[in-house]
């Protein structure tokens, strides 16, 4: 905690800003990074949402008032533009979000940086049948690995509510899946 | 029907470039966007520590200077502007009104020579001579009356010998 402060006051600092940033990206961009894969799906896009996520949090360390924790404060950041790049997306091919998304799991099978076998494939085809938010806990939950408390600070959503919802998305992963594999 | 658990899957099967993690932060930070808030300024070292303190000392400063309502620059402009409108209505050039008491002779007489009138064009003036007789100027003029303003007269014999 005494170092995430020390590390908020350095990026505020001009003098300190790049070093204590140079920090912050060594620190976080992996979990982020998989944050948003998660998202997006592909690695390309994934690299571009972080890179301007990284940005923004550059450009508004100014503005972070310290009332939620700096991680949280980031997957946030991360969160948003990761719905905006895919709301653009989608904007930009004339198609619904559900269908940008679909598009993404479909590029899958011919992406050099998926490796998954058929079952993790359809897994991802199962994650897009689900709301966006139900889709985010998910991520968070079952590959990320987060607590509901940290989930919590980053969707400012109920714990409760949470868990809720990510049994809700369990059960209906599982009967796509149970559907899907037994045809 | 074999109901299908999901625990037998534990990863995602998304996988990144070889080195991409170690190569990021040159990646970012090489970035137009965060070098263009570095613009190549530079301020003098603690010049953020003290900007507080210098702001605040100019500002109790000019507060304790006496802030004069009018100043000398405020005084003269608003003189000026009245001593410009108390001129205009003073001087004559709105004033058109010409009595025959603003003539003097010596304007009459100019007047009389240089626009070389003959008789014939005093005549002209006064359309109807009877009206002019019949106005009885004559009989309301005394013969006292008129002897006493000959005698008054001071340029009388100036008018006769012309």
């Amino acid at each position: 905690m005494i170092d995430e402060l020390k590390l908020i006051e350095q990026l505020k600092s001009p003098n300190h800003k790049e070093h204590a940033f140079r920090e912050l990206v060594a620190k976080y961009k992996e979990r982020l990074y998989w944050h948003i894969r998660n998202i997006v799906k592909s690695h390309q896009d994934a690299d571009d949402v972080l890179q301007n996520t990284f940005i923004k949090i550059f450009k508004n360390i100014h503005n972070f008032k310290g009332e939620s924790k700096l991680y949280s404060w980031m997957y946030r950041i991360a969160t948003n533009e990761s719905i905006t790049f895919i709301n653009k997306k989608a904007k930009r091919l004339q198609i619904t979000n559900e269908e940008a998304q679909q598009l993404a799991i479909n590029k899958l099978t011919t992406d050099v940086y998926f490796e998954g076998d058929e079952a993790q494939l359809k897994l991802q085809q199962a994650i897009a049948t689900l709301p966006q938010k139900q889709q985010l806990v998910f991520n968070m939950k079952y590959f990320e690995d987060l607590k509901y408390k940290e989930m919590s600070e980053i969707l400012k959503t109920s714990e409760g509510a949470l868990k809720a919802s990510y049994h809700i998305a369990v059960k209906k992963i599982e009967e796509y899946l149970t559907n899907i594999l037994n045809l | 029907m074999k109901k299908y658990k999901l625990k037998n899957i534990k990863h995602s099967g998304f996988k990144t470039p070889e080195g991409y993690f170690e190569t990021f932060e040159a990646t970012i930070l090489n970035q137009d966007k965060i070098k263009s808030s570095e613009n190549g300024f530079k301020v003098p070292q603690g010049y953020f520590e003290t900007i507080e303190d210098t702001v605040l000392n100019k500002f109790n400063q000019k507060k304790n200077n006496i802030i004069q309502l009018f100043n000398r620059k405020t005084v003269i402009a608003s003189l000026s502007i009245a001593a410009s409108i108390l001129l205009l209505f003073n001087l004559s050039i709105f004033d058109k009104q010409i009595t025959f008491d603003s003539l003097d002779n010596e304007t009459l007489e100019s007047f009389v020579l240089n626009q070389e009138l003959e008789s014939s064009d005093i005549a002209n003036l006064i359309p109807n001579t009877e009206e002019l007789s019949n106005a009885g100027i004559a009989e309301s003029v005394s013969d006292a009356l008129l002897e006493n303003y000959l005698l008054n007269a001071e340029d009388i014999e100036d008018f006769l010998s012309e």
